[in-house]
């Protein structure tokens, strides 16, 4: 089971409200242990009864219940955020999760930490979904914004919702979530934990963001699997001036995909 | 400029030849290399010890022979098909017009299953068919099993017998031979139930079954990440091209861990693949078969009722058929 970080992006599954409620008082318990600020967005039918989702998750944790009356936990409708254009807008989207995080950031807040579930958009392009999901990866990497998107397996199909939540990088079973930070010096990307098939969007669009100049360190990964080696050596190809930072093991990896790939 | 038997041939002349005592089998492998050396080629033995010992004390030392450790050399088919390509290919750059090697192949008379090198065997015709290469592999028939013997007739297009050398009849088209061949190999681990039963499981639980059985088995760190990596790659492919349900097995014992991923699909369509580098995307299943086959110390499939089986070990393998 993951231990949530501040920076963490969650690809989660529910069947029923009550597993959207649970999961997001646990993860609400652990923004407020942080002294972060809580925004919820559930869906429906709740998105227009606001006040029963309160009570409820007020019922299942004294903590969450004194952090609502104290505006630390909120909760809001996806139709007046998400879908505030009145459509799937990438860049809408950058902006209201961008803003919030500043604005909770300058309430005094440590970060936010989101709990959403995407029944929103449930009738957005799924490609232009995951695209987005996999890009965001900029908007945690100062580590103020983390979280988590619930996708409800009543609406999505099994394959909506693999490819969901391929585009996050961590997994609410997950022993190892990939993670990521920029060094101080601004050019080195350096990632933690492991890429695999479950992550495998989030983990290619991270390697896309490389620019020529900045080195990629995966000396901190536990695991990569063929694809995402395949991916760091496709990167490293295609783009001048890019540096691998690699362990032993990891380097003699990427020498064996080199060489079968030639 | 080839010489010898292989003077007309274009790309490959893989050749066999059968012995049955040490002065038999120099007087395969004497004349082959001899002529090699007079003729300026470069000459390539890959025996392991005890015929290593005897073409060593033939030639004695200057001679020209190349030695490579067969161990090394034939730890993984894979890994000796990429050793070889890159050596086959420095040797024509240098302006080699022909390259003869001569070595021992694995097999279960040396102590290792035999499946993955009749794949290797029926490779090896087109892997190295872009060289001028003469190779000659001859078997030992004390220890050869009889099963052996035949696949072994199946893959080579030559036969050396009585100082002759022929077109081998028993020769089954490398294609034809991989779509028709079927692993006799199972580890005996098998015969019991798994330690581990997982139904649909998700890549990275796989890993930890691994991990979590090799805390208690004597393994090396490079062979236990092999298994992982290679299960990770057997499922990824399960899920993402086979059919469900995808059943993760694994077995282990104190030396060694034994992992099946089996999915209700009906498999690969490349007779190579594993064996050969893919000419698809570095992405594609392609190359982490092509990995696995690298890093793990077995792997074979096999395509039966219950769909597609992929096995793989780590530690050392037992050889059973």
């Amino acid at each position: 089971m993951l231990t949530v970080q501040p920076g963490d992006h969650i690809g989660a599954t529910f069947l029923a409200p009550a597993q959207f409620a649970d999961a997001t008082v646990t993860f609400a318990e652990q923004a407020l242990a942080a002294s972060a600020q809580v925004m919820v967005f559930p869906g429906d039918p709740y998105r227009d009864r606001l006040d029963e989702f309160r009570r409820h998750l007020c019922r299942r944790s004294r903590t969450v219940a004194a952090a609502v009356a104290d505006g630390r936990v909120r909760l809001a409708d996806s139709r007046a955020v998400q879908l505030a254009p009145g459509r799937f807008d990438p860049d809408h989207l950058h902006r209201a999760y961008a803003g919030a995080t500043r604005q909770a950031v300058a309430d005094g807040f440590s970060g936010l930490w989101v709990s959403v579930d995407m029944s929103w958009a449930a009738r957005v392009d799924l490609e232009a979904l995951v695209d987005f999901e996999a890009g965001a990866a900029g908007l945690f990497t100062s580590r103020e914004l983390t979280a988590i998107c619930h996708y409800d397996s009543r609406i999505f199909s099994e394959q909506q919702v693999a490819a969901a939540c391929q585009a996050h990088p961590a997994g609410l079973q997950d022993r190892s979530p990939l993670r990521h930070r920029r060094l101080h010096d601004g050019r080195t990307l350096s990632l933690s934990g492991e890429a695999d098939l479950a992550n495998s969007a989030a983990f290619a669009a991270l390697a896309r963001e490389l620019r020529p100049g900045d080195t990629l360190d995966i000396t901190a990964m536990t695991f990569l699997d063929v694809r995402a080696l395949a991916t760091i050596v496709r990167v490293h190809t295609a783009t001048a001036g890019v540096r691998i930072r690699a362990g032993r093991s990891q380097s003699r990896l990427l020498d064996l995909i080199r060489a079968g790939g030639s | 400029m080839r010489t010898g038997a292989a003077a007309s041939h274009e790309g490959y002349f893989h050749e066999t030849a059968f012995y049955g005592s040490d002065q038999a089998f120099l007087d395969i492998v004497v004349p082959f290399f001899t002529d090699g050396l007079e003729a300026g080629e470069p000459v390539v033995s890959a025996f392991a010890g005890h015929n290593q010992t005897l073409v060593r004390d033939k030639f004695g030392t200057g001679s020209g022979i190349r030695f490579v450790d067969a161990d090394l050399q034939y730890a993984r088919p894979a890994s000796a098909i990429r050793a070889y390509r890159e050596m086959l290919a420095g040797y024509v750059t240098a302006g080699a017009g022909q390259i003869r090697i001569a070595g021992d192949v694995p097999h279960p008379g040396t102590g290792v299953p035999w499946d993955w090198w009749a794949r290797y065997e029926a490779a090896v015709n087109r892997a190295y068919d872009d060289f001028p290469l003469w190779g000659l592999c001859p078997y030992d028939t004390r220890t050869v099993p009889d099963h052996v013997l035949e696949q072994v007739r199946s893959t080579h297009p030559h036969i050396a017998v009585g100082g002759e050398h022929r077109p081998n009849p028993a020769f089954v088209d490398p294609e034809t031979f991989l779509a028709a061949h079927t692993p006799s190999w199972r580890d005996r681990l098998e015969d019991s139930v798994p330690r581990i039963e997982l139904l649909n499981p998700m890549p990275a639980q796989v890993r930890h079954a691994v991990t979590d059985a090799g805390r208690s088995a004597r393994l090396s760190p490079d062979d236990l990440d092999g298994l992982t990596l290679g299960a990770t790659e057997a499922v990824t492919n399960a899920i993402r091209h086979g059919k469900p349900p995808v059943t993760v097995r694994l077995w282990s014992a104190p030396e060694r861990i034994v992992v099946t991923v089996t999915d209700a699909g009906s498999g690969l369509r490349d007779p190579f693949a594993g064996l050969l580098p893919t000419d698809r995307s570095p992405a594609d299943g392609g190359m982490g078969l092509w990995l696995t086959h690298q890093v793990c110390a077995y792997v074979t499939f096999e395509h039966g009722p219950a769909g597609f089986t992929i096995r793989l070990a780590a530690g050392r393998t037992e050889p059973r058929g």
